[in-house]
């Protein structure tokens, strides 16, 4: 399938750029719905911040360095668009994990008769799941970001501090501040 | 190197984003403290509980969509799509500032008259230098529009 020939809204991009550019979207598609979803903690705003990543990741594609990491270079931008909706709209995104648990006087054995444990294995990390992604909903946006670049897309500091423009001092001290306040929240969440 | 002051070593240790020689002071404090030890396996637990939560997968139509969007014109195409091309423009602006450049040239060369001026201001000097009961009592007025002229026949 040959790739198809995108906006030419930036007058540097030629048009072999767009096949180039088709081929990163699906490359970095996945990494990038992650950590957008991991950010905004549901699944409508991490498509739109994907999309407007990506959009502005072309507009702008005439003036990236080639010779550094792609991946790198989105999660930037979408990091950018992150926290200027935040900044914005001066609230958190709302979550959209709503299945209710079960009731705490209800068993496994009861809601799973087959008494299989692997459905078992699965839903309870469902459940941890959803754990983590409303205790990561609680975090201030920076420790947010750090905590989730650390350990769910597992960066080093020096990247994550070239992702969100900080120095590495002030990278460690948001993934420990983000860490403590992650437990905090879980133990909240789960005595 | 203060551990309990500065725990933050112990998220960089458990990160491995440490120094050989930070790294080292770390462990040899570890062996000795049980506290940090503690702190550094409940912090562990936490990296753990991120790192093992499930990658969410991209909608199957998220790529069509990012490049449907990439393809649609963006507002600003089209608006260049109602603006004439810069050939045509660059010319027909060129050509607007020469017929104004030419305009206000021939508009400043006429002659500003400069009698009925000095005059009117010769004429309000005087009249300041008197008071004003004088020169009604006097009809001063008439004194100076026969030295100076009558300001209305001077406009």
């Amino acid at each position: 399938m040959s790739p198809r020939t995108f906006r030419d809204s930036n007058r540097n991009i030629s048009g072999e750029d767009s096949g180039d550019f088709s081929e990163l979207i699906r490359r970095c598609a996945e990494q990038t719905y992650n950590f957008a979803y991991r950010l905004s903690g549901n699944e409508q705003d991490a498509w739109d911040l994907v999309q407007e990543a990506f959009v502005r990741a072309w507009e702008h594609f005439g003036s990236y360095d080639r010779k550094r990491p792609f991946e790198t270079w989105m999660y930037k931008i979408l990091h950018n668009i992150y926290l200027d909706a935040v900044r914005r709209h001066a609230h958190r995104y709302s979550v959209s994990l709503d299945a209710p648990p079960p009731k705490e006087d209800t068993t496994w054995d009861e809601l799973l008769p087959g008494g299989d444990p692997e459905p078992v294995r699965g839903m309870l990390r469902k459940e941890e799941d959803e754990l983590v992604q409303k205790a990561l909903n609680e975090l201030p946006p920076h420790y947010r970001a750090a905590v989730a670049l650390c350990d769910v897309e597992g960066l080093s500091y020096e990247k994550i501090g070239e992702i969100m423009s900080a120095p590495v001092g002030t990278i460690r001290s948001r993934i420990h501040q983000g860490r403590l306040l992650m437990r905090k929240a879980i133990s909240a969440r789960n005595p | 190197m203060n551990i309990h002051e500065n725990n933050e070593l112990l998220s960089a240790f458990l990160d491995q984003a440490l120094s050989a020689e930070e790294s080292a002071a770390i462990q040899g404090h570890l062996t000795a403290c049980a506290s940090c030890r503690e702190e550094l396996a409940s912090l562990g637990q936490t990296k753990s509980l991120l790192q093992r939560a499930p990658r969410r997968a991209a909608p199957p139509k998220l790529i069509a969509a990012i490049e449907e969007r990439l393809s649609r014109p963006s507002w600003l195409d089209m608006l260049r799509s109602f603006i004439p091309e810069t050939r045509i423009l660059v010319p027909a602006g060129a050509l607007a500032a020469a017929i104004l450049a030419l305009w206000l040239r021939s508009a400043l060369q006429q002659p500003i008259p400069l009698e009925p001026l000095l005059a009117a201001h010769s004429r309000y000097t005087a009249e300041a230098l008197v008071p004003a009961s004088e020169l009604v009592a006097s009809n001063y007025s008439a004194q100076l529009n026969a030295c100076y002229g009558d300001p209305k026949n001077q406009e």
